[in-house]
């Protein structure tokens, strides 16, 4: 929001420079930038629109942090009447207009307004337009409260009622936009049509012209919620509709009426008249009390009720004191109406504290009850995974959660056309990274821990996956299959998860642990992805390493070449081999695979290096010779293998 | 190699054979012509120091006197000199063995690297668990009621614009905008006095620029006891964010702000190099989220703080597009 340093001047003479203005602002109340010139760009907090989205408001909070003298000027308030001959406010719904205050003016002079006016309405990036509007405008920039002026003369009946629209009642605002309403938009009306939308934009009925006499000027206050419900529905954003959106206080209209008066007499010539004030809904009175401990415990200062007390008053507190004791321990405080936000003791703490400055505060060391601090299990299994996954040599990526996987759950609000969905799954992502980075590696092994989520409308269902990648431009894909194969099972043994296996599913490898699928990968053109259910991984690790005696006796070891169908199945294969002797056969595994023009067409050639070992004992070659010469006929057996 | 010149007089003197000494030392490559030059000075039979010592019984008195310690001392020196010789040379012959080339490459071995932003949350979550902070992580699709209505957020209220809210279809649910609903859902199960760190996946709906992303990730921070008090959260933030850039010069600020959940409201500001940069949005935490979840807030105070992971990840790391974090590219990850 703009602010004129003139005019901030003007209210605070002490200030130095407008430097100070904005450091002062930093520390102290709101984020503030210089925006050159006389404009100061301030972030009004969205609870602090009430009482400091406008000059006044940010003038007594300068003149109370840097405690220089805040000289606001002093408007004579005019008393309001019930009834008038001219004009009449009536309002339908109490809720949705807590107040209504209109008066009437004749002998109005339109034309422009005076320079000094027109500067600080541009400054504050506003523009000017004539006399009597650049007021409202004006009076908006210093009281922080939206008005509006009706040409009376177009009034029917000059009657001003505040109502809900009818449905498919239509207006034209004052930039000869055409709006149909509904019931949900409160309008300010004469007895046959809609004047303005209310709290949000004037309409051309009404429009004050350069022939305008006589004028209604209006200050009122609207409900926010309803404000802003009624501007975002019909997707109209003007000042007005953003401040009365911020549930500004009911107080602001009387301010602004008077201070609308004064500047209608000096600048347009113009008349007052009588004005009407329908207060529909009461302003309670806010007391909190103040309790100098629980400040001192909350901050972690050692303030007196002396300092305490200065800093409120400065803001515009004022403080009920029983006369009796000199430094209270406590005491009460009564809250300005227009300071909507302060509600509780932890309100008034704050504007203490950053009054004195939070840059200002010690830094002390917590008194804490000591207990061990912890990690969730999932958190841990998380930790232990990307560690050895980047031993085996992966990177790790993250991707969004994103996709446009239509299986998945559907965003109603997506960021673009191929991010509508949550993403299912991690593979089609993972694919994707290995694409992209084939542009500048052969070799991609990635992996990725992540949400992934199912379900429906109802229930939307995030499950933590793990996903597994290995491309290969120029490899096979059973040779990236037996990489991530190998990966995968090496995990498994590493984080203790002693049950699964691998199984052919439809158009995938399934990845079963205790009678579950828990995982499953896929390939493509270069690559194999796997992704597995980390929740259920979690459910299933068992962890139990326990010492084997180291064997005190040397293993035997021996390679087998066999010419076998290309069909057949090495796992199969290693299995026969095994059950042989399951017990001194301690490891087998496939050495080299060849397939190829020395051999017959449907032939493959595998080498398996066999280790045995006795537990208690040194085997004897005779013993070995044995078995191998048993695994030979096995092998010719069951899988017509030619041993080589 | 090593070829040792021989001056034509017999008869050198003290400082003479000490000049020639160390030239021919300084001249001597290998071990052999240190041996050589031993033999030289040294020898039994005609060294050339060895001829003067033995000379000097032929010497008056008083030459004897004034010669002979110099002799010694130099022996002495000249024995050192070649012993220190000795083991350079047994040193830099190391170079000299032919077969075993230092220079060449070492091999390219291929381990995997971490995302920077796991390196990141590690290295925050190791400084916030050394000051007894435990670590919980929550949902990522939330309720309303989580990550808003709890957290004091003013439904229909332009308060609730900050958070600019990815919805699922057809359904009350969305994505969370902050890990600040995990406070709730901690709080909701626990009872104080705690303190835990809540890192986490984010979404906004914001378009996508050098520093704005719609995927990111936090790091939350709720300590919560009967007495913790701003004072508190300045010293552990503090000394989070030393730890956090050690090495560098750091300076703190500590601002007002808003965010309905906190109150009092700070922004801590840090300088590095020169430079004020916004790290953290923090605060008391509001009475009336105590409330939410079922706390006696006369009794309790805490502070809960926030900060972007990929922010402070580019502060340190000098990454300058948030939009790499999510690229999948390794050439930026296995830079870390």
């Amino acid at each position: 929001m703009k602010f004129s340093y003139t005019l901030l001047k003007k209210l605070v003479p002490g200030l130095k420079n407008k430097q100070q203005v904005i450091d002062a602002l930093n520390m102290h109340a709101f984020e503030a930038a210089d925006l050159g010139k006389d404009t100061i760009d301030v972030s009004i907090y969205p609870n602090r629109f009430s009482d400091a989205a406008s000059h006044f408001g940010l003038a007594q909070e300068l003149s109370a942090i840097l405690n220089l003298e805040l000289k606001l000027p002093k408007t004579k308030l005019q008393k309001s009447v019930k009834n008038s001959k001219k004009f009449s406010v009536t309002i339908r719904d109490k809720n949705l207009c807590p107040r209504y205050i209109g008066q009437y003016f004749e002998n109005v002079k339109v034309g422009q307004s005076p320079k000094w006016m027109q500067d600080i309405l541009k400054n504050c990036g506003l523009r000017p337009i004539n006399n009597i509007v650049d007021i409202t405008n004006y009076v908006m920039l210093e009281i922080g409260e939206p008005m509006h002026a009706f040409d009376y003369d177009k009034l029917t009946s000059g009657s001003i009622i505040i109502r809900r629209a009818e449905k498919g009642e239509k207006i034209i605002t004052l930039d000869n936009e055409a709006y149909k309403l509904d019931s949900d938009v409160l309008v300010i009306a004469d007895s046959k049509n809609p004047l303005a939308i209310a709290g949000i934009k004037g309409g051309k009925k009404a429009e004050i012209t350069k022939d305008t006499k006589r004028i209604i000027l209006e200050a009122a206050n609207f409900d926010g919620v309803n404000i802003y419900k009624t501007h975002k529905a019909i997707g109209l954003v003007t000042d007005a509709a953003v401040r009365f959106s911020h549930n500004i206080s009911s107080v602001l209209p009387v301010l602004a009426i008077n201070r609308g008066r004064e500047l209608l007499e000096e600048i347009a010539d113009a008349k007052p008249g009588e004005m009407i004030d329908v207060l529909a809904k009461s302003i309670a009175k806010k007391v909190i009390r103040f309790d100098v401990e629980k400040f001192n415990k909350l901050i972690g200062v050692k303030s007196d009720a002396t300092k305490i007390i200065d800093i409120l008053k400065r803001l515009g507190f004022n403080i009920v004191l029983n006369s009796r004791t000199k430094l209270p321990d406590s005491f009460l405080v009564e809250v300005p109406p227009v300071r909507t936000d302060v509600e509780i003791f932890e309100d008034l703490a704050e504007e203490v504290a950053r009054i004195i400055g939070y840059n200002n505060l010690r830094a002390l060391p917590p008194y804490v009850h000591l207990s061990p601090s912890g990690f969730e299990d999932e958190i841990v299994l998380k930790d232990k995974i990307r560690n050895i996954l980047m031993g085996l040599g992966l990177d790790e990526v993250y991707n969004y959660s994103f996709s446009s996987q239509k299986n998945g759950v559907e965003l109603l609000n997506p960021i673009a056309e191929d991010k509508k969905y949550l993403r299912p799954s991690l593979i089609s992502l993972l694919a994707q990274n290995i694409t992209d980075n084939f542009r500048f590696l052969n070799e991609v092994k990635i992996f990725e821990i992540g949400k992934v989520f199912t379900g429906n409308k109802n229930a939307v269902k995030e499950t933590l996956y793990l996903g597994l990648a290995v491309g290969h431009k120029n490899k096979k894909v059973q040779e990236t299959f037996s990489e991530l194969k190998g990966m995968i099972e090496e995990l498994f043994k590493r984080i203790g998860l002693v049950d699964f296996t691998f199984g052919e599913g439809k158009d995938r490898v399934e990845i079963y642990s205790n009678n579950e699928t828990i995982g499953w990968a896929e390939h493509e053109k270069n690559a194999n992805i796997a992704e597995m259910n980390l929740e259920k991984i979690l459910e299933f690790v068992e962890e139990e390493f326990e010492y084997e005696p180291l064997s005190k006796f040397p293993a035997a070891t021996r390679d087998i070449s066999v010419l076998v169908k290309s069909s057949a199945r090495i796992g199969d294969i290693m299995q026969e081999i095994e059950s042989v002797d399951p017990i001194l056969i301690n490891d087998i595994d496939l050495i080299d695979e060849y397939e190829g023009e020395h051999f017959e067409e449907n032939k493959k050639s595998l080498t398996f290096r066999i280790v045995f070992q006795h537990k208690d004992r040194t085997l004897t070659d005779k013993e070995v010779d044995e078995k191998m010469a048993r695994i030979h006929s096995v092998l010719s057996d069951k899988f017509n293998a030619q041993i080589r | 190699m090593g070829s040792i010149p021989t001056p034509d007089t017999k008869t050198m003197n003290i400082d003479e054979i000490k000049k020639s000494f160390s030239d021919d030392l300084e001249k001597a490559k290998d071990q052999k012509a240190v041996e050589d030059i031993r033999i030289k000075y040294l020898g039994r039979q005609k060294g050339k120091l060895t001829e003067i010592l033995r000379s000097l019984k032929d010497l008056s008195v008083e030459k004897r006197r004034e010669t002979g310690p110099l002799a010694n001392a130099l022996r002495k020196e000249i024995e050192e000199s070649l012993t220190r010789k000795t083991e350079q040379l047994q040193t830099t012959n190391y170079k000299l063995q032919t077969n075993f080339d230092i220079t060449r490459p070492g091999l390219k071995l291929k381990t995997g690297r971490l995302h920077l932003l796991t390196k990141v949350d590690r290295e925050i979550r190791q400084i916030f668990s050394s000051m007894n902070f435990s670590v919980v992580e929550g949902p990522e699709v939330e309720d309303e009621f989580h990550n808003f209505d709890a957290l004091n957020i003013p439904k229909d209220h332009p308060a609730r614009d900050s958070w600019n809210t990815f919805w699922l279809k057809n359904s009350k649910l969305l994505l969370r905008t902050h890990t600040s609903p995990v406070q709730i859902r901690y709080m909701e199960k626990n009872q104080p006095p705690f303190q835990i760190i809540v890192p986490g996946k984010v979404f906004r709906y914001e378009a996508t620029d050098s520093s704005h992303e719609t995927n990111f990730y936090q790091v939350e921070g709720l300590m919560v006891g009967e007495n913790i008090s701003l004072a508190n959260f300045k010293f552990v933030i503090e000394e989070f964010f030393k730890k956090f850039f050690q090495g560098q010069k750091i300076e703190f600020r500590f601002r007002p702000s808003y965010f309905p959940f906190v109150e009092p409201g700070v922004e801590v500001d840090i300088k590095l190099k020169g430079k004020w940069l916004e790290v953290m949005g923090a605060g008391m935490v509001h009475p009336n989220v105590f409330e939410a979840v079922g706390y006696n807030h006369y009794e309790l105070t805490g502070f809960a703080f926030g900060m972007g992971l990929e922010r402070l990840a580019m502060i340190k790391y000098g990454v300058p597009d948030i939009r790499l974090f999510h690229s999948g590219d390794l050439r930026f990850i296995k830079q870390f």
